[in-house]
């Protein structure tokens, strides 16, 4: 048995034999046992005036989500890729560095080529997630999903490490007295998107209470 | 104000999407625009071929540059002597002893990359190359 299931063991003893949770918790605690062990213990159980105590509802695992939630982090993935991308050529093309002219043909491939993934992607991820949103809405336990919070969370820590590097190139750039209109203009476009995706998975990932 | 806060990264990512390729579309052109670009490469390594075919066709003439372009048969090489879409002549002219001009008419001088042109230069502009003849 493993000793996350002794715990959860004694805890359902503890409380069907009519403990109070501030008594179980002190024990545990006097055990060695760290305060979030102890309440995510107390937790899987409802407080209510009922004797054996009723489970809490759990984070659950399926392989259909797997394929809704993979699908829609790639497709989230790309859009955000080639929308920075477009953007950056876009803003190449307005702000135009007069020290590198060239690769001006090769920018059109790549913007095609953005475009091309633009038109595919973000209507997929639109139609994925306002699918997710409905699901949600009718069926509340879907938020309990583990693979939702696990792509929520690696989406989160993605676009936080994208602003971060975002605000260590402006910073290096401001040092080295290159930050111009051009590259500010980049930096502000990588900025918003990031921004934006942080802001669709904010949400998703704001009940703490199940996340695992 | 729950429906307006979910709505709101969806309208941004949108509406930056939908900005990002109408602007997109407007600076790349459409299929007519990616055709033109084709056919200018093909240009630009039809001058290059050109002007390795004015140094040969010199090259049997007493290192003297041509006045006038004609096909040479110890130089066919693979030279096209005219634009195979709109089969006007490339123009040839010979601006002194040791330097010649080849041009074409290009679609989009803007998009046109790899100016390289060895031993001259390539001006998109003006669709013209300035090679210099080393004797």
């Amino acid at each position: 048995m493993r000793p996350s299931d002794q715990l959860a063991q004694f805890v359902a003893e503890a409380l069907g034999a009519g403990r109070s949770r501030q008594e179980i918790a002190d024990a545990l605690k006097g055990a060695g046992w760290a305060p979030n062990d102890v309440s995510e213990a107390l937790n899987a159980w409802a407080e209510v005036d009922f004797t054996p105590p009723g489970p809490r509802p759990r984070p659950y695992v399926s392989a259909r989500e797997a394929f809704f939630y993979g699908l829609m982090f790639a497709a989230l993935a790309m859009t955000a890729w080639h929308l920075v991308s477009l953007s950056f050529n876009l803003i190449d093309r307005w702000v135009p560095d007069i020290e590198r002219s060239y690769a001006y043909n090769y920018s059109l491939r790549q913007m095609r080529w953005s475009i091309a993934s633009l038109i595919v992607f973000a209507p997929l991820f639109m139609v994925l997630n306002a699918r997710v949103v409905r699901e949600t809405r009718n069926d509340p336990s879907k938020r309990r999903s583990g693979v939702r919070k696990w792509f929520g969370y690696i989406t989160l820590f993605l676009a936080t490490i994208a602003l971060l590097v975002d605000l260590i190139w402006v910073i290096y750039l401001l040092l080295d007295g290159e930050l111009n209109l051009r590259v500010s203009l980049k930096a502000m476009t990588v900025a918003t998107v990031a921004g934006v995706v942080f802001l669709y998975f904010r949400r998703e990932t704001m009940s703490h209470e199940d996340a695992i | 104000m729950k429906t307006r806060s979910d709505l709101l990264p969806q309208i941004l990512l949108g509406g930056l999407v939908v900005a990002a390729v109408i602007a997109g579309i407007i600076v790349v052109g459409g299929p007519k625009a990616g055709r033109m670009e084709r056919r200018d490469t093909i240009r630009l390594e039809d001058l290059r071929k050109l002007a390795e075919f004015v140094r040969c066709v010199a090259s049997t003439e007493n290192k003297q540059l041509p006045e006038v372009l004609q096909p040479q048969a110890a130089c066919t090489g693979q030279a096209r002597l005219a634009d195979p879409y709109t089969d006007v002549p490339y123009t040839y002219r010979k601006t002194s002893d040791t330097t010649f001009q080849v041009c074409a008419a290009f679609e989009r001088p803007d998009a046109v990359i790899y100016t390289y042109f060895a031993s001259g230069t390539f001006d998109a502009e003006t669709g013209c190359a300035t090679v210099t003849y080393y004797r």
